[in-house]
């Protein structure tokens, strides 16, 4: 079985219990995904109002964080949740602190923002945030599709693309540091660029974590550490 | 899910056979009259186990239950063929004493049957229509040694002139217990123990449990999943009169392996 349904129970609530839980969770990573993507432009385009507006966003996440744990909670209360519907609330019990630590990380890229809006001149290294952020975006974008359909091959696909992404984060660390030892009044500013790219490597390991959960929810596997 | 009906000739999902067997089931059928309850069932009950049995009403699970101490004899027109070895011994064999083969392996039914006499002429009964004792002094030890067994000595060691049937619902099932471990039975049946007991009641059954598989194997049919998770090393899913999946407790209520017992645990059939 690579799709799990969530439905089916003979207490119709307890369907519609586990279904909200997924679409508010699904609702918390869309929203981290635009916190992230929109942070990422307000680096593109210089704009430290857009990146406000996404440090401001961030207390929304937590809020959407802790309401979803209450759910959770009430869950295993109310529902006694055995296999599937039990691995299903621990694993979104689970998804829920990754996907609010991409909040938070999303919120560091917004500050790196306004430091390099603050700064200047623009510095050396866009690129590869461009690069890294696209590659990121994208595969925490796959892993939210895969959490929605509870698919676990998708979610095993998914896997993959972090391994890239540790690749160009490394890559691009090398390139950063060049720049520095080249020209060291960029220092300040390239460091800048580093946390941000630190940051989105940070993204795809939470990313990788959502999918990990994916694969438990749905095969029964822990496959987190191997 | 859609489809609940069970395929007979597919092979239960799981570990049949355990290391130290104290009881072993090998395809067992159960009829009434035409109708068949049980499909082919082989399960084996180890020295200190406490199997749970569950599934839907209907089925078998206490069909299933109650061959292995040969209550169904009674019931006209119940034919059963298959092996159900105690020790290696063929419990159907035409020379197998009943009486004697009840009180190796015992019996706690759902509601509590206390027989109408007094708490201590409960226990005592059976040790004396098996003759396990020679003075008074020793059967005065066992029925002590079996209420303190059953966690219920400080509670009637007072009143055990007591009528046995004027004892509380979980006390009387605790009675039941002691009754049946009197006798120095080798395996305990179970069947719902607890279904009518209240919350404290049933813990109290339950902590009983768990002490009593260090000297008896246990084979418990339980409606509650909850309960059947909470006290049982292995679990076997019964449906349609056919084991379809046992497993460790543990693995059973995370990762069941086969769908049906994924539905009905999870609730989404029963």
């Amino acid at each position: 079985m690579d799709k799990m349904p969530l439905d089916n129970h003979i207490v119709s609530n307890f369907d519609e219990e586990l279904l909200s839980i997924r679409d508010k969770t699904l609702k918390m990573g869309s929203t981290v995904l635009s916190q992230l993507e929109s942070a990422l432009k307000a680096i593109g385009d210089a704009d430290d109002l857009l990146a406000t507006k996404v440090i401001n966003k961030e207390a929304k996440v937590d809020d959407m964080e802790i309401d979803i744990d209450e759910a959770c909670i009430l869950i295993i209360v109310k529902r006694q949740p055995t296999a599937s519907d039990l691995r299903f609330i621990m694993s979104v019990g689970r998804a829920v602190g990754d996907l609010e630590r991409i909040g938070d990380e999303a919120k560091k890229i917004a500050r790196q923002a306004i430091d390099l809006v603050e700064n200047g001149a623009s510095p050396k290294g866009y690129t590869e945030v461009r690069h890294i952020g696209k590659s990121v975006t994208t595969m925490l974008n796959h892993a939210l599709t895969a959490f929605a359909n509870l698919d676990a091959a998708a979610a095993l696909e998914v896997l993959k693309e972090d391994e890239q992404i540790d690749l160009d984060y490394k890559t691009a660390l090398r390139e950063l540091m060049t720049y520095m030892m080249e020209d060291p009044r960029s220092i300040s500013r390239v460091m800048n660029v580093l946390w941000v790219i630190r940051s989105l490597e940070r993204v795809g390991d939470h990313a990788k974590n959502l999918c990990e959960q994916i694969v438990f929810i749905v095969k029964g596997e822990d496959i987190r550490h191997t | 899910m859609d489809g609940t009906d069970v395929n007979l000739s597919e092979p239960t999902v799981g570990s049949v056979t355990v290391v130290d067997p104290k009881m072993q089931m090998k395809n067992i059928d159960v009829f009434y009259d035409d109708k068949q309850a049980i499909h082919d069932v082989s399960i084996d009950l180890g020295k200190n186990d406490i199997v749970a049995m569950i599934g839907p009403s209907g089925c078998g699970k206490s069909t299933f239950l109650r061959c292995l101490n040969r209550m169904n004899d009674t019931i006209d027109g119940c034919r059963i063929s298959g092996d159900i070895l105690l020790e290696g011994e063929d419990i159907y064999s035409s020379n197998m004493d009943v009486v004697a083969l009840r009180a190796r392996v015992g019996m706690v039914f759902q509601k509590p049957n206390p027989f109408p006499k007094s708490i201590y002429d409960n226990v005592a009964y059976g040790p004396k229509i098996h003759g396990l004792f020679d003075s008074k002094d020793e059967l005065d030890e066992m029925v002590e040694k079996s209420l303190r067994r059953a966690s219920l000595w400080n509670e009637v060691k007072d009143r055990l002139d007591g009528p046995g049937t004027g004892l509380s619902g979980g006390q009387q099932q605790r009675l039941c217990i002691a009754r049946a471990i009197a006798v120095s039975p080798e395996v305990i049946l179970m069947d719902e123990p607890c279904s009518a007991l209240d919350p404290i009641a049933t813990a109290r059954i339950e902590e009983l449990i768990e002490e009593l598989s260090q000297n008896y194997a246990i084979a418990i049919v339980t409606h509650s999943m909850q309960q059947a998770a909470r006290v049982s090393k292995r679990t076997a899913y019964f449906h349609l009169g056919k084991l379809v999946e046992v497993n460790a407790t543990d693995m059973v209520f995370t990762t069941p392996q086969h769908e049906l017992t994924e539905a009905y645990i999870t609730g989404r059939f029963g």
